[in-house]
């Protein structure tokens, strides 16, 4: 009788967990799903619709596209973010609490805001409608992002380690690449892996830039939009477990994803 | 001697700014690609758009629109609505739960949960609205149970409307809710509540009196992602509310993606950001109300 409460949290939090689950097991369940119409009861078993993602062009150009554009976004972010969080980490200044406000604001703008700015800019200065304008656009909010989350381990580096080096006549450059960036590299693998899954996830901005050139999330929105198709199921389901294996690696790697899940 | 000194003063400056150069990129990147474009969407909303081009026509004409438009009203009051249900639905899911996790579970679990609430969150939002049609539809999930355990006769209509929206929502924004809670509850200082209960408080009292307020840092800040989540979202209310009753965002698409009209569609995204500026000024009085009354 004690422990009654406690168990009915238990039995509350596990009643949680199957709704936040609950999309996530569906889709992958419909995806094998022999009915052409993604409902009960069951049919039958098939691999049929993951056949067809196999075989569909569109869908695979516009992985390739995504591809290309979070591996871009992730480079990019991670290069300014290392940059910037160095910095950040070595020197205070003046101002430093509105640069850190602007920095953070990225992500706290609407994306359908920052997605008709970006349109409308792009297109001022002729770079609309390409990977080239998602690339850009995405970057706009992973390298601040990178550069949290890379600081927060670069904080936890004693200075006295870079200073060692310059003791034994390193240059900076040279102590950054040899002592700064291996040990901050579970921070920068984390920056880069959540960086990368952040734009290959994005729909609404890349709608709005990428003109003919759909990436994953636009080509779901075309089929979602075009009516039944459960080929859907066998591409989210995918995407769900390549996603969540993603973050999960992260969250291991850096021990920050408390810290950066806290925003 | 002096000169010598103030050089080498001066060599020290410099390599002290030298530190700094990190920081130019990631700042020019910032200034030129995301502060630039918001300052001339600020710009545009005063513009007219002729040949789907914004044209610089100094006007109010579309602030005009925006706040006369009967239709346009509609879909604000709508967007509030859900919204502000969509709020108190997350914080009545969270709570329970982050403190479940916190105060009921053994510490040895809690990494496990956390990561296990944190992998939903990274999915594909859109793929996820997607599935929720596959759960909440006429031949869905939820009607097939409900059919076949015979509590309804006819299938109930969630999907594509408004509740359907709701339940999308609250699915991305549970997690954001019981992560703020978690780090807040975890913070508390257990002595507090053990010095509450032997001066004679009970589990109740001592929950409302002790560690409720106590979390309410935690709450304002979930609140306030939660509520600009929820007002500016076009996914959840397109793909689950369906699109005859637009709500405030959907405004803004039409108004850019199917009539080109650029000018009219930054003048409502200015009125977005001026909305969700005075909600985070009301949050910010009510969070410090309460604090100088706790003194």
């Amino acid at each position: 009788m004690k422990h009654l409460d406690r168990y009915l949290f238990y039995g509350y939090m596990a009643a949680v967990f199957v709704f936040l689950f609950l999309p996530i097991v569906t889709i992958i369940i419909f995806s094998f799903n022999v009915d052409k119409f993604a409902s009960l009861p069951w049919r039958g078993f098939t691999l049929r619709w993951y056949q067809n993602l196999v075989f569909d062009t569109g869908i695979l150009s516009s992985l390739e596209n995504s591809l290309i554009v979070s591996t871009s976004v992730a480079v990019t972010s991670c290069v300014l973010g290392f940059m910037g969080a160095y910095s950040l980490s070595r020197r205070r200044f003046r101002f430093q609490d509105v640069f850190s406000g602007i920095m953070v604001s990225p992500m706290a703008v609407p994306w359908v805001i920052l997605g008709l700015a970006m349109l409308v800019f792009l297109t001022r200065i002729n770079l609309e409608g390409s990977l080239v304008s998602v690339w850009i656009s995405h970057t706009v909010f992973g390298a601040p992002f990178a550069m949290l989350i890379i600081r927060a381990r670069l904080s936890g580096l004693p200075v006295q380690y870079e200073e060692a080096g310059w003791d034994l006549g390193a240059s900076r450059l040279r102590a950054i690449w040899h002592i700064v960036i291996p040990l901050t590299l579970p921070g920068i693998i984390a920056a880069f892996l959540l960086t990368f899954t952040l734009s290959f996830d994005e729909f609404l901005i890349a709608w709005f830039v990428c003109g003919f050139q759909a990436t994953l999330p636009v080509k779901i929105w075309e089929m979602i939009r075009s009516g039944l198709n459960p080929t859907i199921n066998a591409l989210g389901s995918v995407i769900f477990l390549f996603s969540m294996a993603l973050a999960i690696i992260a969250s291991l790697l850096s021990g920050t994803g408390k810290r950066v899940a806290k925003k | 001697m002096t000169s010598k000194y103030l050089a080498s003063v001066l060599r020290k400056k410099l390599s002290d700014q030298k530190e700094l150069v990190g920081l130019l990129p990631i700042t020019g990147f910032e200034i030129f690609f995301y502060l630039v474009p918001l300052a001339f969407l600020l710009i545009i909303s005063f513009w007219m758009t002729k040949d789907y081009q914004p044209v610089p026509i100094w006007n109010l004409q579309n602030y005009r629109f925006v706040f006369s438009d009967p239709l346009v009203r509609v879909a604000f009051f709508r967007s509030l609505i859900i919204t502000l249900t969509t709020l108190v639905l997350t914080i009545l899911v969270a709570y329970p739960f982050a403190y479940g996790m916190v105060f009921k579970v053994p510490p040895k679990y809690r990494q496990l949960i956390l990561i296990a609430i944190i992998a939903p969150f990274w999915t594909n939002y859109l793929v996820r609205a997607y599935s929720w049609q596959l759960i909440l539809g006429g031949n869905g999930v939820i009607n097939h149970l409900l059919l076949n355990a015979g509590f309804v006769k006819t299938p109930l209509s969630i999907l594509y409307t408004h509740i359907a929206t709701r339940i999308g929502l609250l699915h991305f924004l549970v997690t954001v809710m019981v992560l703020n809670l978690y780090t807040t509850m975890d913070n508390i200082d257990r002595s507090l509540i053990e010095a509450a209960s032997d001066l004679g408080a009970g589990p109740f009292k001592n929950f409302l009196w002790v560690t409720f307020p106590l979390t309410l840092h935690g709450l304002a800040v979930g609140t306030v992602f939660v509520f600009i989540f929820s007002f500016t979202d076009f996914i959840a209310p397109s793909v689950l509310g369906g699109g005859t009753k637009p709500i405030f965002s959907q405004k803004i698409v039409d108004a850019a993606h199917w009539t080109a009209n650029y000018s009219l569609a930054s003048a409502l995204s200015m009125a977005m950001i001026l909305v969700i500026g005075i909600f985070l000024l009301l949050i910010f009085r009510m969070v410090r109300a309460v604090m100088k009354e706790e003194k």
